[in-house]
């Protein structure tokens, strides 16, 4: 992007008439063709989804990103087609511009450790990319057995975790939750009926407490920790130049590239 | 034996001393030129310019035989005397006004000092006369009136203190009758907070040598000096303009004592009160400010002479309707008060003693009280917040000093003496609740948390000073200045400043190279990055509280010179400034807020380096103009990044002009001004992909984030500032009261209503909205004097 023209000093002094000569661009002009990409491996899964969006254009504004890309694994390459099924890579509809989902067939699962590239091009020019896949997190605590007291009451969960310095993000994911009803069936429940505020827990801790609402019912419910890399992470706060890589470069590119591993889970049960 | 010849002959010499005064109100007359030539005619055989009380004192005069003493002054008729010998006693000069036509106004109730370029070699000096004659905002307003020098940089229109040489207020002290004014200025910064009725001149000084030496800031000093009261009889005179009115009272005590007393009280709030009742706006302003200056002068005969003089200001927001509410109350009160007195007496033969003692104070006491919205608590559950205080806090920062200077004027030198003790004590207190911080305790559409941080700040310290300069004349026209200042920053350091000044006077032109050192023991909460430093100048200052203390290290060069009417000014520097305290570079600080607690800042650095050029075409009569340039490159460094600043641009150009014809005057004032430094926005993606967990990305409605990738910081320029004002103003001779006159004046500022943009805001984080300065502003108003 053009900063601005350089105007001398001697031809300041020329005042008003050299005034036109000194327009600057106007520097939050956003390029219409810049293109945010979203790449996220999950471990286990034999297929990888690539977001691709012009973020600088109004929600139906233009046509799809004309972008092409690989994935490279550990001896192998796939590239990513696009597929009409914009769900498979967002849950979101009034994206800006016309928004493309591209997926690509892995010839095996992503793993553990494993570092992964990227290439491709984009209307602007060209990108690469590069992203290891954390080591899982460990969850320390297997199992959890609370004590209900009241209705509406808050009751503590504390649990023990360890995470690589590999992992920059550290989300706490509440899966799984079942409610014995009196007469002793179950019915699967949305988690936020627990009222667990989620969180992304610090990695350089250890240990850390949630709170769940008592609802006076016999619960049972999962916790586990997502490891996920620095990319996100780095991407996700605002940048200035320099900023941290978020594993992705390129002309008119801006995105990220990572990996996310799941922990093992923690059961827990209220009684 | 060279030296006893030299030394009685020394002796033999006799030293003129007098005052020059305004011969109608016995108004001192600074920058009067003082000649004394054998009354036979021959070569001038003493010289010398009255200071800013009028004094002057010429030593080494030896003429046989009668001699002729002429004294002239810009607006005056030229006095002349002839004397038998040297007089023993001061001597009384009386100078008539001599009107004339140039912005004509006012010139027959004191003459102006002069061509602003000429003056005084370390100051632009703006006079009485200059400071009427540009064109209103609102208001006349004497610091807005400094930005026409070079060396003078506005940050932004609604802030009228400017910004000297690549530093920042902090390091500008704002000087009343010399004592410090804090924030010297009203309604955010908009309007100065020096009444123009009592205004005698302000002096931007901008370098740390020469008179900056007894200041010992970073960035020069403004001085502004108030006008003794008018001994002849008694006056009134003031001002009804668009946001306040004033009124100045003046007259003789006794034979030898005047006084001045002059006030003024904005009536923002009352008129937004009426157009409210009155069903023409909807709401309140519940903001007014008042300011009061009082002085009394005494002249005790000759060069002796002693002042006092009072200011006190007070500024509230404290909307009386809403004190009941307990849901939503904003209190702020703040204020100022300064106290200074100055005794002047001669020294010896040739010199002249100056003592002065000040104290200044500024407090400031604020409370909000919110209805807070909904807020959620450690585990994620929703609740109402009671109607809580949100943010409180109060503060108070003060500085008393005594000041005694000695200047002797020996044949073959100047040399000017002073000690200095100072003791700054600063105490700021403000604090958030936590809903506060997270709802930004918003009121009214502004967000308290853009101007307010979390900040606990105390500290008192003294400096003690002592300061000699000497200037020396040498052959074929050089001359040098040279001086050293010493200051003990008690318990933090020793430091040494100082300062050497060549020069050389030719015939129709001057040039001089200087280099300077200073230092200050303050530093100030304001984060200029902010993008809302652009639109509130308070500023509150501490000492440091462990060294280094900031440092500034400057060479200059300079030529002037002048053809007829014509004069033109050049000059050049080089600024270093070290350790001050600036905000840790954060991931934006355009968004950060503009008080900060600088003892958790880092220590960093700048550089200012520049051409100034001035020139000036100030005829008698007719068509007046001034106009000045200035480039210059700025810069910051902390954390290991340099940038520009925000409030710095690179090219400024001011151009004054004003025609009289007969009763009336235009005047106009254009600004053209490089845009001021942004950080470029490269992109502003969106993360929307499905995580593989509950994540309140999907849950609560923000499913998709914005976030923002921006360029090198400041590394782009804001699209060119350009302005035009323009004024008329119209005299009337009226015989109400006794005679006086009336100028009813008429203003636009902005008048081709220009867009310049000050900075840019992320509105949602979605599209930048432009915060763009001043719309067209007009102003009217009427101006007496009886």
């Amino acid at each position: 992007m053009r900063a601005g023209v350089a105007c001398g000093p001697v031809v300041a002094v020329l005042a008003l008439t050299a005034a036109s000569g000194c327009e600057y661009a106007d520097p939050l002009e956003l390029h219409p063709d810049v293109v945010t990409l979203e790449v996220l491996l999950i471990t286990g899964e034999s297929e990888a989804r690539m977001l691709a969006i012009h973020s600088h254009r109004a929600p139906g504004d233009g046509g799809v990103p004309e972008v092409s890309a690989h994935l490279a694994g550990p001896g192998w390459e796939a590239e990513f087609s696009e597929t009409p099924e914009l769900d498979v890579c967002t849950p979101v509809d009034d994206l800006p511009g016309t928004p493309k989902c591209l997926r690509a067939a892995l010839p095996e699962p992503v793993r553990a450790g494993v570092t992964y590239g990227l290439s491709g091009t984009a209307p602007l020019g060209s990108f690469t990319g590069e992203a290891r896949v954390p080591d899982p997190p460990l969850m320390l605590t297997d199992t959890l057995r609370l004590a209900g007291r009241k209705y509406g009451e808050r009751l503590p969960i504390r649990l023990r975790y360890r995470a690589g310095p590999d992992i920059g993000l550290l989300p706490l994911d509440v899966r799984n939750v079942f409610e014995t009803l009196e007469d002793g069936t179950e019915v699967e429940l949305d988690y936020t009926y627990l009222g667990i505020g989620l969180r992304e827990v610090d990695p350089a801790d250890t240990a850390f407490t949630v709170w769940m609402i008592d609802r006076e019912k016999t619960v049972r419910f999962s916790l586990t920790l997502l490891g996920m890399g620095w990319h996100y992470r780095n991407f996700w706060y605002d940048g200035i130049r320099p900023w941290p890589s978020s594993g992705i470069e390129g002309d008119g590119v801006y995105g990220y590239f990572d990996g996310v591993t799941r922990s093992r889970a923690t059961q827990v049960l209220v009684r | 034996m060279i030296g006893t010849t030299f030394l009685m002959a020394a002796l033999q010499q006799a030293t003129l001393t007098g005052v020059v005064r305004d011969s109608v109100d016995l108004e001192p007359i600074a920058f009067a030129r003082v000649s004394v030539v054998p009354a036979g005619g021959g070569a001038v055989a003493g010289s010398g310019f009255s200071d800013r009380f009028g004094a002057f004192v010429v030593p080494g005069v030896s003429v046989a035989g009668p001699l002729r003493v002429e004294v002239t002054a810009y607006g005056y008729a030229v006095w002349a005397q002839t004397y038998e010998a040297v007089p023993s006693d001061p001597v009384r000069v009386l100078l008539a006004p001599a009107p004339f036509g140039l912005e004509g106004l006012e010139v027959t109730a004191g003459g102006r000092a002069g061509d602003p370029l000429s003056l005084s070699r370390d100051a632009f000096v703006i006079d009485s006369v200059l400071l009427r004659s540009l064109p209103t905002i609102l208001e006349t307003d004497v610091l807005r009136a400094t930005a026409l020098s070079p060396s003078a940089s506005a940050s932004s229109d609604y802030v009228s203190v400017p910004f000297v040489r690549g530093g920042t207020s902090d390091g500008t002290p704002v000087l009343l009758d010399g004592v410090r004014l804090f924030n010297a200025f009203h309604l955010g910064g908009f309007i100065s907070a020096v009444n123009a009725e009592v205004v005698e001149r302000a002096s931007l000084i901008a370098g740390a040598g020469g008179d900056g030496l007894a200041i010992g800031s970073l960035s020069g000093a403004i001085d502004i000096a108030t006008r003794d009261g008018s001994r002849d009889r008694m006056r009134t005179s003031g001002a009804l303009g668009a946001a306040s009115a004033r009124l100045s009272v003046e007259g003789p005590v006794n034979e030898s004592v005047s006084y001045l007393v002059d006030g003024r009280r904005t009536w923002i709030d009352a008129l937004a009160r009426g157009l409210d009742r009155i069903g023409v706006i909807n709401g309140s302003i519940p903001y007014f400010f008042q300011d009061l200056h009082a002085k009394v002068t005494a002249d005790l005969g000759g060069v002796r002479r002693l002042s006092v003089s009072g200011y006190v200001n007070s500024e509230s927001v404290d909307d009386p309707d809403v004190r009941e509410d307990v849901y939503r109350q904003m209190v702020m009160k703040w204020g100022n008060a300064a106290f200074s007195a100055h005794y002047r007496m001669r020294f010896g033969e040739n010199g002249i003693l100056d003592a002065s003692l000040g104290h200044s104070r500024f407090a400031s006491d604020l409370i909000n009280v919110e209805d807070y919205p909904v807020a959620v608590d450690d585990s994620g559950k929703e609740y109402d917040p009671p109607p809580d205080t949100g943010l409180f806090g109060h503060g108070s920062m003060g500085e008393s000093r005594a000041d005694l200077k000695v200047t002797l004027h020996a044949p073959a030198a100047t040399i000017i003496a002073g000690a200095q003790a100072t003791r700054f004590e600063a105490g700021h207190d403000y604090r958030f609740s936590e809903e506060c911080y997270v709802s930004s305790c918003d009121w009214n559409f502004l967000e308290l948390t853009d101007f307010f941080h979390p900040l606990e700040l105390r500290e008192t310290r003294w400096r003690l000073g002592a300061y000699s300069s000497v200037e020396v004349p040498l052959r074929h026209g050089f001359s040098t200045r040279a001086g050293l200042r010493l200051d003990r920053f008690v318990g933090l350091a020793t430091e040494f400043s100082p300062f050497a000044e060549l020069s050389y006077g030719g015939s129709w032109w001057s040039a001089r190279v200087s280099a300077a050192r200073s230092h200050q023991g303050l530093a100030s909460v304001r984060n200029e990055e902010s993008l809302f430093a652009s639109f509130i100048a308070y500023d509150l200052l501490a000492p440091v509280s462990e060294p280094p203390v900031p440092r500034n290290t400057e060479f200059s060069a300079g030529w002037e010179g002048s053809r007829g009417r014509l004069r033109v000014r050049l000059d050049a520097y080089a600024r270093e400034l070290d350790n001050l305290r600036l905000p840790a570079f954060g991931s934006n600080p355009a968004e950060a807020s503009v008080l900060g607690n600088p003892e958790q800042w880092e220590l960093g650095g700048g550089t200012a380096r520049g051409v100034e050029a001035s020139w000036s075409w100030l005829p008698e009569r007719g068509f007046s103009a001034l106009g000045t340039y200035r480039w210059a490159r700025v810069s910051r460094t902390v954390s290991s990044r340099t940038y520009v600043p925000r409030f710095h641009r690179d090219h400024e150009l001011e151009l004054g002009a004003s025609y009289r014809h007969g009763a009336s005057s235009w005047s106009a004032r254009f600004s053209l001004r490089s845009g001021q430094p942004v950080t470029p926005v490269l992109a502003t993606p969106r993360i929307a992909v499905p995580f593989p967990w509950n994540h309140p990305l999907g849950t609560n409605g923000d499913r998709a984030y914005t976030t923002l990738r921006v360029g090198e910081y400041n590394s782009a320029r804001l699209r060119h500032y350009a302005r035009l004002d323009v004024g008329w103003r119209r005299e009337s001779e009226v015989s109400w009261f006794g005679g006086g006159k009336v100028t009813l004046y008429v203003s636009v500022a902005n008048l081709l209503n220009r867009a310049n943009v000050v900075g840019w805001r992320w509105e949602d984080w979605l599209k930048p909205v432009g915060r763009r300065q001043l719309p067209v502003v007009p102003s009217l108003g009427a101006e007496f004097r009886f």
